[in-house]
């Protein structure tokens, strides 16, 4: 194996394939920058480019700007408050309000240090995973997957920000949100008020885009100023650094989240929407400063990069040695390892051990090198936060356009999202978490699909047949007794101290 | 004053209510997920209403982030709500060049700002997507006409 990774190495660092990378890390970027062109439909765009190359140039050209997207929707996640993909929406949640407070470069610096460790890490695992990862993926059936989106939906109790009712309602009507559309188990049409278009569910982007992008439109208008609400501009390397420092800091933080993101990453059907919220949810829950999540935590961004890029490395091999995509960009690499005449499954973790390690390598080349440039152009970025709202304001409009008409090139997407943005400033200004809307939004369908396949194909008890789902369910349960617990204490607490403070 | 909240609670009540009644004619397996979510929303609206109500009845006073309507939140939603219909009627490339040009002039921004920007993003906006991507744009409901 050892022979495969340096050839792998070699084949990366290949002259003649280094213009191949940077070119694919420059459209990845770029794509990522800008919200609604998805890394998916872009490689889906470049696949005819492939037909003719080299499979080694081909596959590597592809996998960089795979990695290269996500790392590009971080920047206007943080510097706009709109999610550049639908990946990095919780880097979103600590990443915009870090800026609103003029640390945009301190962010940017965290959040692509995150990435890279979180790539580093993936990959890594890989290496160790290769003899094990067959029983490892095998052991997760709609069970674990069921129990893993209860698991998800259980961090509404600590993600929640203020009163615990009102997060638990948006949570729940999250859920119901997440229920629109065709349901598969019994061909029934669910509040889709005889509407074609919502036959297919509410799509992520817009409702996404509304609920946190118009919002923050909103409150720019009304305060006036530029994105910083700071006076001083305190964008120098010095920002940047610390928040290079910062994954550092926080490393075993960073490690948990790889390993979540891996994990979740080599379960097909866990796309990155969810891993990214579970290694937030995770983040807060075991955090010190859980108070602190949502106004700008650096924690809130390191966990959710890490998670994402960690998940790369684990959805890239489960497409490469078992077939199995865990979304769209791995879909249509498989497409094109297919037009190559390259058959994904045990071949390439036998015969093509070579080309496998350079796909894995290239995605962690093309991961440090999308994050190099990023972090070279944070303090350029980072100035963006400080130029006059009013400028800011049509081109943010102009990004949630963008960003909701580019998933399905369909002008009712965009309706959708400015629907979703008065349903987000009436939750902004009552105080209804929207991250919790989101994780029940998200997460409700997963866990209602894999409840009916669970109980049709092991029966009501399908719990008990699996160890996993059950050791699941033991964590969900001690997690919120644990948070239950921690708030009694802290509220016992705080009536002793105000009975004394009386006295 | 929390009139807003208690309105917006007792609005939510309302739709989950009528979503509660559609959900009743599904199937059961296309029901029990949507009924347990939904028997959860009313039961947390109804302490919410009655903590709202309570609150209200005591005259307890807390700062709420909407109570007072700024002029500048009704301007903003008015410029949302017409950016909507500048697209469905300019279409994506009209309103790509219109909303920065109207907006900055509105906002009182150079002639020369306005100009630049709104023609700058035009330029970005269609070279990238319609001579590079080939992406289908939304060409509204103007421009068809003329073009037949």
């Amino acid at each position: 194996m050892v022979e495969a990774i340096v050839k792998g190495v070699i084949n990366v660092l290949n002259p003649g394939m280094l213009p191949w990378i940077f070119f694919g890390v420059a459209i990845g970027l770029v794509v990522g920058i800008l919200p609604g062109l998805g890394g998916a439909a872009t490689l889906a765009i470049l696949l005819p480019i492939v037909y003719g190359l080299d499979p080694t140039f081909a596959l590597t050209f592809l996998i960089v700007i795979h990695a290269a997207v996500s790392q590009g929707g971080v920047v206007t996640s943080i510097l706009f408050g709109v999610p550049g993909e639908s990946t990095t929406a919780a880097t979103m949640l600590d990443g915009y309000p870090m800026a609103q407070q003029g640390h945009a470069g301190r962010a940017l610096g965290a959040s692509q240090m995150a990435s890279m460790m979180g790539a580093l890490f993936g990959g890594g695992v890989l290496a160790v995973l290769i003899p094990v990862a067959r029983p490892v993926i095998l052991a997760f059936g709609s069970p674990e997957i069921f129990m893993m989106a209860i698991l998800g939906i259980s961090f509404v109790a600590v993600l929640g920000r203020g009163s615990s009712v009102k997060a638990f309602i948006a949570g729940a009507l999250g859920l119901m949100a997440g229920f629109v559309g065709f349901h598969s188990g019994t061909g029934a049409l669910r509040y889709t008020g005889g509407m074609l278009y919502f036959w297919e569910g509410l799509k992520v982007v817009p409702v996404f885009m509304g609920l946190f992008a118009i919002p923050e439109v909103v409150d720019l208008v009304v305060k006036g100023g530029s994105i910083a609400k700071v006076k001083q501009a305190n964008i120098g390397w010095a920002d940047v650094w610390e928040g290079i420092k910062d994954p550092f800091r926080h490393w075993s933080l960073v490690l948990r989240c790889s390993a979540l993101g891996t994990m979740m990453g080599l379960i097909p059907g866990l796309g990155g929407v969810v891993s990214q919220f579970i290694c937030y949810g995770h983040a807060k829950q075991t955090s010190r400063r859980r108070q602190e999540f949502g106004l700008g935590c650096v924690e809130g961004v390191i966990a959710p990069e890490s998670g994402n890029n960690a998940k790369e490395g684990g959805s890239l091999f489960s497409a490469l040695s078992f077939g199995l995509p865990s979304g769209a960009a791995m879909v249509i690499i498989l497409a094109a390892l297919m037009v190559l005449g390259i058959k994904p499954g045990q071949e390439m973790i036998t015969k093509h051990l070579d080309l496998f390690w350079t796909l894995v390598i290239s995605l962690i080349v093309g991961n440090f090198i999308s994050s190099t440039v990023c972090i070279l152009a944070t303090r350029a970025l980072a100035r963006i936060t400080f130029i006059k709202g009013t400028i800011l304001v049509p081109i943010i409009i102009l990004l949630v356009i963008l960003g909701a008409y580019g998933v399905a090139n369909d002008i009712r997407d965009v309706f959708l999202a400015f629907a979703f943005g008065g349903i987000g400033y009436l939750m902004k200004i009552y105080d209804y978490s929207r991250v919790t809307f989101t994780i029940g939004f998200v997460l409700g369908d997963y866990a209602e699909r894999y409840f009916l396949v669970s109980v049709a194909s092991l029966g009501p008890e399908f719990l008990l047949s699996s160890p996993i789902a059950l050791i699941m369910l033991i964590l969900t349960i001690l997690g919120l007794l644990g948070r239950w617990g921690k708030n009694l204490s802290s509220r016992f607490f705080q009536r002793l101290i105000s009975k004394e403070e009386e006295e | 004053m929390t009139r807003g909240s208690l309105l917006f609670a007792l609005a939510l009540f309302v739709v989950s209510i009528v979503l509660f009644v559609s959900t009743l004619a599904y199937p059961f397996k296309a029901k029990l997920f949507p009924l347990i979510a939904l028997i959860a929303a009313l039961l947390l609206l109804t302490v919410e209403i009655i903590q709202e109500l309570l609150r209200y009845k005591k005259g307890v006073k807390r700062k709420e982030k909407g109570e007072r309507l700024d002029p500048k939140h009704i301007v903003i939603w008015v410029w949302i709500a017409a950016t909507a219909v500048i697209l469905w009627v300019f279409g994506f490339m009209g309103t790509v060049i219109l909303l920065p040009f109207l907006y900055l002039r509105f906002q009182r921004e150079s002639w020369f700002l306005s100009i630049s920007l709104s023609l700058g993003c035009g330029i970005f906006f269609y070279v990238l997507f319609s001579v590079f991507l080939k992406m289908p744009l939304y060409p509204g409901m103007i421009l068809p006409r003329f073009l037949g």
